[in-house]
């Protein structure tokens, strides 16, 4: 009844995302900040059940980097490990593909305890939200400005 | 006489379905891909389409969209076998114009021909035809008349379970070539072999009545077409998803076949993680099958649920905070009731090459954040359908541990 084994070897056939650092360079290849197949395989393409999903993970992961930021200022590295390692899950979960490369560096510092870089990277996650919020508001609303043009 | 056309290329399956709408009275063609399917459309003029959504050359979404872009055939009634757990290609399907879409699972000649009926209006039943096309059941239309469904049923399911063994040899052999490739472009001819295979039993265990190899099979093929589409998510997780699948299959091969009992158990599942989104991505990845759970995000709760009831499976995530889920395990390892209820870990990439400490916490199997949601249904469905194989006092947890060399 044991599965056939498989060889370490096989795995995986793509490359995780490396361990960015502070001062990596941008890819070569342009990624898009959101995976929208999971998004709509999720919701099963209901537009006001993506609505929903977004907001509530615009909101959880708003309140997640404010604890970030907070936790990093104060060097408390097993906060900043927990609450990276909460929101990298719920981003994964949703396709936030250049969210979670960034959110799972803060996590391994967190749990390395030495927060060397985590204030570069804590602002490489935020810029990186505001253009998930941005590039999200405009799949789903397409006629209304980005956010952040709507505040500029 | 109202004509309809069957474009499927699982010739057996094919020939299944015309030889029971000639029967009562329809005249009904078979094309064996999208391509010909075009074709004889417009020589043919069906009054509907019965139509496979999975096809060689041409997909069936694109067959639609081509015919509802002829003026002709924009009305015509387009009925589509679909796999329930390929939720986005049934939603292109409707998008392009599919006037219904059935599930192969639970679709045998007999439902196809009631949905006829109801569609484009009933025949006087005439003598059966003899089919055109060649195939395995070509020479068995006169004895597939309405009055002997049943008995055609039990030869046909007779016949695929002899199919069986060999079946299984050659989807276990094209497993390990799947194992064992070592570039992308292998993996991927080897998965779509495999699915093509997968798609296959799908089809016959649905028409011979193989609900549970019906459902395994119809899940499997949604997770292969997944990885076949998006490479990137191959991966040691999944890779252990289908290895974990096909073997399973050949169990039900050999002892999910009585007919009397097909039914999916009702399972009762529990779902622990902090985490909102990740609960409500286990969540739907379990409603694909119909498989209902509760869901808590405090582990303290959850052991307390454990203690007063009997679940099924347990699905855990590992980093909770006030306990990890393998403390959670262990803790629900004490329980009489939950020494040998299968629980499955979900937990990161890094983690699922590191198997000590669940194996050591008491868990059975495992599988990687970010998921695939149609790998976690597959492997509830496992569980699930194990469960009911191997009553909870005489499993033994080993038995879909994760490989360990």
């Amino acid at each position: 009844m044991n599965p056939p084994i498989i060889k370490d070897e096989m795995t995986p056939a793509a490359p995780t995302a490396p361990s960015p650092k502070a001062d990596a360079p941008a890819p070569a290849v342009e990624e898009l900040p959101v995976e929208m197949d999971r998004l709509n395989d999720l919701t099963e393409g209901n537009a006001d059940s993506i609505r929903e999903l977004v907001d509530l993970f615009f909101k959880q992961t708003t309140r997640q980097l404010a604890q970030l930021e907070a936790a990093v200022r104060a060097n408390k590295a097993d906060d900043v490990r927990r609450v990276a390692h909460s929101c990298a899950g719920a981003s994964a979960t949703l396709g936030m593909t250049r969210f979670v490369p960034l959110l799972r560096e803060l996590e391994k510092q967190g749990a390395s305890g030495a927060l060397t870089t985590a204030a570069q990277v804590y602002e490489d996650a935020a810029r990186e939200f505001k253009l998930i919020q941005n590039f999200l508001a405009a799949q789903l609303n397409p006629a209304a400005p980005p956010p952040d043009a709507a505040h500029s | 006489m109202k004509k309809i056309l069957i474009i499927e290329d699982d010739q057996i399956v094919a020939n299944i379905y015309r030889n029971k709408l000639a029967v009562e009275g329809y005249q009904a063609e078979v094309a064996l891909d999208g391509e010909t399917g075009l074709k004889v459309m417009r020589t043919f003029q069906p009054d509907a389409i019965v139509l496979d959504l999975v096809l060689p050359k041409m997909s069936g979404v694109e067959v639609i969209k081509e015919i509802r872009s002829e003026a002709d055939f924009s009305k015509l009634p387009i009925i589509v076998f679909s796999n329930t757990y390929l939720t986005n290609l049934i939603q292109d399907a409707w998008k392009a114009g599919a006037t219904k879409c059935v599930s192969k699972i639970n679709c045998p000649p007999q439902e196809l021909f009631e949905l006829m009926r109801r569609t484009i209006g009933g025949v006087v039943a005439v003598s059966p035809a003899r089919p055109k096309t060649e195939g395995a059941l070509a020479t068995k239309p006169a004895k597939f008349t309405s009055e002997t469904d049943a008995e055609f049923q039990v030869e046909f399911r007779e016949t695929f379970i002899a199919s069986l063994p060999a079946t299984l040899t050659v989807m276990r052999a094209g497993l390990q070539s799947l194992i064992k490739s070592d570039t992308e472009v292998a993996r991927l001819k080897h998965i779509h072999e495999l699915y093509r295979r997968v798609h296959a039993v799908n089809g016959n265990a649905g028409i011979a009545g193989l609900v549970q190899i019906a459902h395994l099979a119809a899940a499997l093929e949604a997770l292969l077409k997944e990885l076949h589409e998006k490479p990137k998510n191959i991966n040691s997780s999944t890779l252990h998803t289908v290895a974990a699948a096909v073997d399973f299959l050949g169990f039900l091969f050999e002892h999910g076949t009585r007919p009397e009992e097909q039914e999916i158990p009702p399972a009762s599942i529990l779902v622990v993680d902090d985490e909102v989104i990740s609960r409500r991505a286990i969540i739907y990845a379990l409603e694909k099958a119909q498989l209902q759970s509760v869901s808590v995000e405090d582990p303290n709760a959850a052991f307390k649920l454990l203690s007063e009831n009997q679940f099924d499976l347990v699905l855990l995530d590992v980093d909770m905070p006030g306990m990890t889920g393998y403390e959670l395990c262990n803790k629900l390892r004490s329980l009489p009731m939950h020494k040998k209820t299968p629980v499955v870990f979900v937990t990161r990439l890094d983690d699922f090459n590191n198997r000590t400490k669940s194996m050591m916490a008491g868990g059975n199997d495992f599988i990687a954040k970010p998921f695939l949601f149609i790998e976690l249904t597959v492997k509830a469905l496992i569980h699930v359908l194990r469960d009911k194989f191997q009553p909870a006092n005489d499993r033994e947890s080993s038995g879909f541990r994760l490989p360990t060399s």
